[in-house]
C-alpha cells in the first residue's frame, strides 16, 4: 500500500511541476494562442 | 449539427451591449483575450427558435469605423474580412436611445458594408424620464433597417430580437449613403479602379490611418491607382461625417420627438457633486471605507465557515484514507493548498460585487476625471488613470491598457508604476495578516482592520503617483497626452449584469490562481515532507535522545518540527532567513515570499501547506489558527503587529508577480526595465520593511 501511495505522491508532484514549468513557459508545450504573447499570464 | 448563426453586438461605448449580450446568453459566455491584443472577447451562444442556435459577439465600444485605437481596429478588421471565422451574417447595432443622433453614424457605416443590420435602440425603458418619443415604423422605413426598442434589464424587446435574428436573410443590405456624392470623380474612379471590390469597404480600407488586412494603400498604388494625400483623405472622411449626419437628422426629424420639458434632469446635479474638488473626493473616500467595511463585517462569517470546513475535510481525510503519503499529501498539502484560495472567494466577491456596481452606475468614469485631475499635478498623463485604476483588479491588462498612450515615455511611466497599485492578488495577504494582527476596535464606527486596508490601497496608489513624479523628473517627457472621456448617464445597476461579472470574475480569480496554487502546495508539501541527510531520516532517535530527561514535552510536536527544519525546504529556508530576519520574519515567511513569486495569492496557501506539514494534532487546525499560533523557539509569536505591519508593507511595494514582470518585458521589448522594476521595487519594499519592523519592534 506505501509504495503505490509514494507512487500516486510521485505522479502529482511530476504534473504539479510540468505544469508550472509550462504556465510559465520554461519548457515548451502548448504555444500561446496569442501571436506575441499578450494575455498569456493573467488569462 | 445545425449552423449556428453568426451575430456581432457593436455599438458606441456605454451604450449598454454587454447588458444586451448577458440578456442573450445568460451565463453561457466566456471571455477571452482577443489574439495579440489588450481587448476583451466576450463570446456566448443563444437559443433562437425552432431549435436554432446563435453565436453571440460582443465586441468593444467603437463610436465609428474610422479608427483610432486597437478597439476600434478590431471591430474594423473583424468587419471587412468575410474570412475571419467571426464575421457575422448579422450585425445588431446597439444605441442609446439618448443618443441616437451619435449612435447611428455607426450604425448607417456598417449597413454601407452590406452587412444586414438590426439596430437595438437600448435603454428604451427611459424614454418617458427623458421626454423622447419614436415612430418606429416610420424610423424604420427611413433608415431602412429592423428597430428593437429594448431595455438593459432585458424586460424589452429581446424575444423581438431573437425573432429578427433568425429572419436576418429577410433584411435590408442597402447602404444608406451614396458615396459619388462625397467626391463623384474621387469615387468613380476608384469604383472603375477595383471593379470588382466592395466601393464602401475600399473606401474604409484607404481612409484608415492604419493598414488593415491585406487590402493595404501600397497595394492600391500598384494598381496605377493615384490615392489621395492624408489631408485630402480627412477632408473626404469629414465630408462622409456630415453627409452621414445629414441623413440621420433626416430620419429623426421624422421620427423622433423630444420634450425636454418632461425631461427630468439629476444628472447636472450630481455631477457637479460628484466631480466637485472637495466633495468629489470626499465621497469617494467615504465610498471607499464604506466598502472596506462592508468586506470586512460580511465575509468574515462566511471565512471562518469555510476556514473550519476545510480544516474539517483535511482531518476526515486523514481518518477515512489508509495512512500513508498520499492521504497525508492530500490531507496537508492539497486540501490545506485550495483551502489557503477559497477562503478568500467571499472576499473578492464582494470586492468585485462593489466595483461593478460602481461601474454600472457611471460613477467609475466620476472617480477616472477625478484622478485624472490629481496625476496631472505629478506628471502622469489623464491616459495613465484608466491602467492605474484597472491595476486594482490585475496588473496584465493594466499594463496592456497603456498601449493607448501615444507619448512613448508617458507609457514606459505608467507600465513602471502600475504595479504599485493593488491588486486583487494582494488582498488574500492582506486580509489574513490585518485579521492576525490588526486589533480589532472601531474609530468613528470604521474598524481598524478596515481602515489598515483602506491605507494599503490608498499607500499603493500614493506610492504609484509619487514613482511616476520622480520617473518623470529623470526621463524628462515634454509632450502630454490628454484624456477624453464620456460620461455615461447614471443607470440604476442591473443585478443580473453585477452577477454575470461577480460570477464570472471570481471564477477566473479561483480557477486561474487555484490551479498555481495547487501545484505550488504539491511542490512545496514534498520539499516539505522529504529531506536528505541524518538530521532529516533520524529525527525520531534524535529527538527522543535530546528531551529523554524532559517532561512535559510534546516529543511528536518536537520531531515534526525537526524534521520540517531539515527538509528540502526547510534547508532553502533558513539558508534566506539572515536576509528576512530584519524584516522580522522567520523561514517559513521566507519560503511564502520565494512562492508567492509565481503569484502572491500563493503566500497564504504555501503557509497553510508548511503549517500543516508541521502540526502533529489530530485534528487539523485552521489556517487563521496555524498563523497565530507559530512561535519562535523562546516562545515569543510570529505573527506580532511589527512583524504583521512589515509584512503588509513589504507586499504593498515587492513586485511579487511573475506574469507581470513577463508582460512588461513584452510590452517595452526589453528585459532591462522588468528587471529595473524587480530590483527596485523589491529593494523600495524591503528598505520600508526593515524601517517599520525596526520603529515597531
Amino acid at each position: 500500500m506505501n509504495i503505490i501511495q509514494e507512487i500516486l505522491v510521485g505522479i502529482t508532484l511530476l504534473i504539479s511541476v510540468i505544469y508550472i514549468l509550462r504556465k510559465y513557459n520554461i519548457i515548451g508545450g502548448k504555444k500561446s494562442k496569442c501571436s506575441d504573447g499578450n494575455g498569456c499570464g493573467c488569462n | 449539427m445545425s449552423k449556428q448563426i453568426k451575430v456581432s453586438l457593436i455599438g458606441n461605448p456605454n451604450t449598454g451591449k454587454t447588458s444586451l449580450f448577458n440578456a442573450l446568453t445568460g451565463l453561457n459566455q466566456k471571455v477571452g483575450n482577443y489574439p495579440g491584443i489588450t481587448v476583451e472577447k466576450k463570446e456566448g451562444i443563444c437559443k433562437l427558435e425552432r431549435g436554432v442556435k446563435a453565436h453571440i459577439l460582443d465586441l468593444p465600444g467603437t463610436y465609428s469605423l474610422n479608427a483610432s485605437s486597437i478597439d476600434e481596429n478590431l471591430v474594423i478588421e473583424l468587419l471587412l474580412n468575410k474570412n475571419d471565422k467571426d464575421f457575422p451574417d448579422v450585425a445588431v447595432i446597439v444605441s442609446d436611445v439618448e443618443n441616437l443622433k451619435r449612435n447611428l453614424v455607426l450604425f448607417t457605416q456598417i449597413k454601407d458594408l452590406k452587412i444586414p443590420v438590426i439596430l437595438a435602440v437600448n435603454m428604451a425603458d427611459r424614454m418617458k424620464y427623458k421626454g423622447i418619443s419614436l415612430d418606429i415604423p416610420l424610423l424604420e422605413k427611413e433608415l431602412d433597417a429592423k428597430i428593437i426598442l429594448t431595455s438593459r434589464d432585458g424586460s424589452l424587446g429581446i424575444s423581438e430580437l431573437k425573432e429578427c435574428i433568425v429572419n436576418f436573410k429577410q433584411i435590408s443590405t442597402k447602404p444608406s449613403i451614396d458615396l459619388s456624392l462625397i467626391d463623384e470623380n474621387y469615387f468613380n474612379s476608384l469604383s472603375s479602379a477595383f471593379p470588382n471590390q466592395d466601393l464602401y469597404k475600399l473606401w474604409v480600407v484607404i481612409s484608415q490611418d492604419a493598414n488593415f488586412g491585406k487590402m493595404d494603400r501600397n497595394s492600391l498604388d500598384i494598381l496605377d491607382f493615384k490615392t489621395k494625400s492624408t489631408s485630402e483623405l480627412k477632408r473626404l472622411q469629414q465630408k462622409e461625417t456630415i453627409k452621414r449626419y445629414q441623413f440621420i437628422n433626416n430620419a429623426l426629424r421624422l421620427g423622433q420627438v423630444i420634450d425636454s420639458s418632461k425631461a427630468v434632469g439629476y444628472r447636472a446635479i450630481l455631477d457637479r457633486i460628484l466631480t466637485h474638488k472637495i466633495y468629489g473626493y470626499l465621497i469617494f473616500f467615504i465610498i471607499l471605507l464604506a466598502i472596506f467595511q462592508v468586506i470586512y463585517d460580511w465575509s468574515s462569517v462566511p471565512m471562518d465557515l469555510i476556514d473550519t470546513a476545510f480544516a474539517d475535510l483535511a482531518s476526515y481525510t486523514k481518518e477515512v484514507l489508509p495512512a500513508g503519503v498520499m492521504t497525508d499529501l492530500l490531507a496537508e498539502g492539497i486540501i490545506a493548498g485550495i483551502g489557503g484560495i477559497v477562503i478568500f472567494i467571499p472576499q473578492i466577491a464582494f470586492l468585485f460585487i462593489f466595483i461593478s456596481i460602481l461601474e454600472e452606475t457611471g460613477y467609475m468614469s466620476r472617480v477616472v476625471f477625478l484622478m485624472d485631475r490629481v496625476m496631472r499635478k505629478y506628471g502622469l498623463s489623464g491616459k495613465s488613470v484608466v491602467p492605474l485604476i484597472s491595476g486594482t483588479a490585475c496588473a496584465i491588462p493594466a499594463i496592456m491598457a497603456t498601449r493607448n498612450i501615444e507619448n512613448w515615455k508617458e507609457r514606459l511611466i505608467t507600465i513602471l508604476v502600475t504595479p504599485f497599485t493593488t491588486c486583487s492578488a494582494r488582498l488574500p495577504v492582506y486580509l489574513i495578516i490585518i485579521a492576525l494582527v490588526i486589533p480589532e476596535g472601531s474609530f468613528l464606527g470604521v474598524s481598524y482592520q478596515a481602515l489598515t486596508l483602506m491605507m494599503l490601497y490608498m499607500l499603493g496608489f500614493g506610492m504609484a503617483i509619487f514613482s511616476a513624479y520622480i520617473l518623470n523628473k529623470i526621463l524628462k517627457t515634454n509632450r502630454k497626452s490628454f484624456l477624453v472621456i464620456e460620461m455615461p448617464n447614471y443607470k440604476v445597476p442591473v443585478l443580473r449584469d453585477v452577477l454575470i461579472t461577480v460570477f464570472e470574475k471570481t471564477k477566473s480569480f479561483v480557477l486561474e490562481a487555484g490551479k498555481i496554487i495547487l501545484a505550488i502546495s504539491i511542490i512545496l508539501w514534498v520539499l516539505a515532507s522529504y529531506g536528505p541527510g541524518e538530521n532529516f531520516n533520524d529525527a525520531e532517535n534524535i529527538i527522543t535522545e535530546k528531551f529523554e530527561k524532559f517532561e512535559n514535552i510534546n516529543i511528536e510536536s518536537e520531531i515534526a518540527s525537526h524534521k520540517l527544519e531539515h527538509s528540502y525546504i526547510g534547508i532553502i529556508g533558513k539558508s534566506i532567513e539572515p536576509i528576512i530576519k530584519p524584516l522580522g520574519y522567520d523561514w517559513k515567511i521566507g519560503i511564502g515570499l520565494i512562492a508567492s513569486f509565481a503569484a502572491r495569492e500563493v503566500f497564504v496557501g504555501t503557509l497553510a501547506t508548511i503549517y500543516s506539514v508541521g502540526n502533529t494534532d489530530d485534528v487539523e487546525s485552521t489556517i487563521k489558527e496555524s498563523m497565530s499560533s507559530e512561535v519562535y523557539s523562546d516562545g515569543s509569536k510570529v505573527f506580532t503587529l511589527a512583524s504583521g505591519i512589515s509584512l503588509l508593507l513589504f507586499y504593498a511595494f515587492a513586485m511579487q508577480c511573475m506574469s507581470t514582470l513577463a508582460i512588461v518585458k513584452k510590452e517595452t521589448n526589453s528585459w532591462k526595465w522588468p528587471l529595473l522594476q524587480l530590483i527596485i521595487m523589491t529593494l523600495i519594499a524591503y528598505v520600508v520593511a526593515f524601517i517599520s519592523f525596526q520603529i515597531l519592534n
